[in-house]
C-alpha cells in the first residue's frame, strides 16, 4: 500500500466575489493545496493571526480594504512579512500593478486566471521562498565555516609561535627542530626546558588523535612536563606526568620522549615514540626504544631512562611517528633519517632553520598518505668546537 | 565498523574486519568494545588479523576498553601483525595486553589459565 502523500502547503486566497472564491478554492484543492478562502481583507488579516500560509493570493479590487492595503499590512507584520503575495487584477486594471508591487506583492496575475498558470505561479512562489531559505542556511554554514577556518588558522599561528626559537644555541649545544601538523594544528609539540641536573631538556610530545583537542592536551602536557622536569629526575617526572594524565580523564594519552642534555652525554626516557637515535659520522650508533607506556594510559606505569654518550659532532634525533609513517613501520627510523638528510655528516645543526626542516618533512611523501599524522623532529648536538668524549652508547 | 562475534567455550571472540582503525573508526571501535565489556563477557579475544593500520586513537579506544573491564587479563589480542604489532611494541602495550598469533592460541591460553 502506498504511503499517504504529505499534505501540501496552505494557500490563503482573498476575493470579494463569490464565484471567484469558488474558482480559487477549486483550483487550489485540485492541485492538492490546503485552501483558506475568505471574502475580505479584514477577514484575511484575522486568519493570518492564527495561520501561516505558504502563499497569499489577493484580489486587488475589494471594497473597504483593497489588495494593496492588505499587502502593506501583511508586510508590516513580522510573522507574515516574508510570505509571498500574488496579486490578482482585472485586465483593465493593469495600471494597479505598479502599486501592487510597491505594496509588497511578489507577483501578479490578470483575470481571468488560467488554472495551470495560476498553480505554476503558486509553486514558483513557494520554491522561491524555499530557495531563499536554503541560500540563507548555506550562507550561515559558510559564515560558521569561515569563522572556524579563521580560528584554526589563528590556532596554527599561535602553535608555531609558541615553539621555542630554533635553532637554539646555548652552553655548547645546538638544537634544531620543526613541527608540521597533519591538519591546521597538531597534537605534536616540541619544547626545550630547564631540567634538574642537566643543561637542558628537549621534549617531543605526540598526543593521541589530531586537531584542536589534541593540541590543547599537548600544550597542557608540555606545561606539566616543564614543571616536573625542573624538580625531578626524568623517570620520576614521567611517572608523575603519567599519573596526572590518567587522573585528568580527557581520554587522551601522550607519547613522549624527553632527553636531558649534559656535558657527559644524554639521558633519555622514551614512552611511545619511535626510537630516539644517536648518529655519529652518519651512522646510527644507538636507538633508544620506549621504556614505558605513553603517559595517560595505565596509571601504574613506571619509566626508566637510558644514557648515551654524545660527543662533539654527534647528533641526537627525536621524531614522532608522523615521520616514520610514510615508510610503513613506526619503529624503523633509518628510512626517515635518510629521507630527511640527517645522516649527512656535513649538516650543521645550528644552521638548520625550521622552514628548511619542515620542507624536508614535507618531501618525505606524506602527501600520498590519507589523513597524514602530525610530524615533529628535534635534532640536537654538541657544537664541534666543544671537547667531549666519543664513547659508544652506554646500553 | 564491521565486526563478527563468536563464542567458543566461554571465550568471546570479537573479529574486526576493518582494515584501518583510525580517528574515523575509533568511536565505533570503542563502542563495540564497550558493548562486549558491558555484557560481562568474562574473557574475550580481540581478533585484529584483518587490521592493517591502527593509529593512536584506535589504540586509545582499546585502552579505554581495557580500563572499563575490571581485569586486564580478560582481554587478549590475536592476529596483530605488521604496523599494528609494531604500534603495540613501541608503545609497550605488548607488555599490557597479551598478544597471540591466532585466535585459537589466544583461546587456548585462556583455557590453560583457567585450568580447563
Amino acid at each position: 500500500m502506498d504511503a499517504p502523500s504529505p499534505p501540501r502547503a496552505t494557500v490563503l486566497a482573498v476575493d470579494d466575489a463569490r464565484d471567484n472564491r469558488l474558482l480559487l478554492r477549486m483550483m487550489l484543492e485540485r492541485a492538492g493545496y490546503r485552501a483558506l478562502v475568505v471574502d475580505s481583507g479584514g477577514e484575511a488579516l484575522r486568519v493570518l493571526e492564527d495561520e501561516q500560509p505558504a502563499v497569499i493570493v489577493l484580489d486587488y479590487m475589494m471594497p473597504e480594504m483593497d489588495g494593496a492595503e492588505v499587502a502593506r499590512r501583511v508586510r508590516a507584520t513580522p510573522k507574515t512579512c516574508e510570505v509571498p503575495i500574488i496579486m490578482l487584477t482585472a485586465s483593465h486594471e493593469e495600471h494597479h500593478i505598479e502599486e501592487a508591487f510597491a505594496a509588497g506583492a511578489n507577483d501578479y496575475l490578470t483575470k481571468p486566471v488560467d488554472r495551470r498558470i495560476f498553480i505554476a505561479r503558486i509553486e514558483a512562489a513557494i520554491k522561491a521562498v524555499e530557495d531563499s531559505r536554503k541560500a540563507k542556511a548555506a550562507d550561515e554554514v559558510a559564515e560558521e565555516w569561515n569563522a572556524i577556518r579563521t580560528d584554526l588558522g589563528e590556532a596554527a599561528r599561535v602553535q608555531q609561535a609558541r615553539l621555542p626559537p630554533l635553532p637554539a644555541r646555548f652552553d655548547g649545544w645546538a638544537i634544531a627542530g620543526a613541527l608540521v601538523p597533519g591538519r591546521h594544528v597538531g597534537g605534536d609539540l616540541l619544547d626545550l626546558m630547564p631540567g634538574l641536573g642537566v643543561d637542558r631538556v628537549v621534549a617531543l610530545i605526540d598526543v593521541s588523535g589530531h586537531g584542536l583537542a589534541a593540541a590543547l592536551v599537548a600544550a597542557a602536557v608540555s606545561s606539566q612536563l616543564r614543571t616536573l622536569v625542573a624538580a625531578h629526575p626524568l623517570p620520576e617526572a614521567m611517572r608523575l606526568l603519567n599519573l596526572d594524565l590518567c587522573r585528568e580523564g580527557s581520554g587522551k594519552y601522550a607519547c613522549v620522549a624527553v632527553a636531558g642534555l649534559r656535558r657527559d652525554g644524554v639521558e633519555i626516557v622514551n614512552a611511545g615514540l619511535p626510537p630516539v637515535a644517536v648518529l655519529r659520522d652518519g651512522e646510527c650508533v644507538a636507538e633508544v626504544e620506549g621504556a614505558g607506556v605513553p603517559p595517560g594510559m595505565i596509571e601504574t606505569s613506571e619509566y626508566q631512562s637510558q644514557r648515551c654518550a654524545l660527543g662533539p659532532g654527534d647528533r641526537l634525533v627525536l621524531m614522532s611517528d608522523g615521520l616514520t609513517e610514510p615508510f610503513g613501520a613506526p619503529d624503523r627510523i633509518l628510512p626517515a633519517l635518510d629521507g630527511l638528510g640527517l645522516r649527512d655528516p656535513a649538516l650543521r645543526i645550528d644552521e638548520l632553520q625550521p622552514s628548511d626542516l619542515a620542507e624536508r618533512i614535507r618531501r618525505l611523501g606524506r602527501a600520498r598518505i590519507q589523513d597524514p599524522d602530525d610530524a615533529t623532529l628535534i635534532v640536537a648536538g654538541r657544537s664541534t668546537s666543544d671537547a667531549g668524549t666519543r664513547q659508544g652508547a652506554e646500553r | 565498523m564491521n565486526t563478527a562475534q563468536q563464542s567458543a567455550s566461554e571465550v568471546r571472540i570479537l573479529k574486526i574486519h576493518n582494515k584501518r582503525i583510525d580517528a574515523a573508526a575509533a568511536g565505533e571501535f570503542r563502542q563495540k568494545l564497550g558493548e562486549v565489556v558491558e555484557k560481562g563477557n568474562t574473557r574475550f579475544v580481540l581478533d585484529l588479523s584483518d587490521v592493517e593500520l591502527m593509529d593512536s586513537t584506535g589504540l586509545g579506544a582499546l585502552v579505554a576498553a581495557l580500563k572499563a573491564s575490571s581485569d586486564a587479563g580478560r582481554v587478549v589480542i590475536a592476529g596483530a601483525q605488521g604496523a599494528v604489532a609494531t604500534l603495540f611494541k613501541i608503545t609497550r602495550m605488548d607488555q599490557v595486553f597479551r598478544l597471540y598469533p591466532t585466535t585459537v592460541e589466544a583461546a587456548a591460553a585462556f583455557k590453560r589459565a583457567s585450568g580447563k
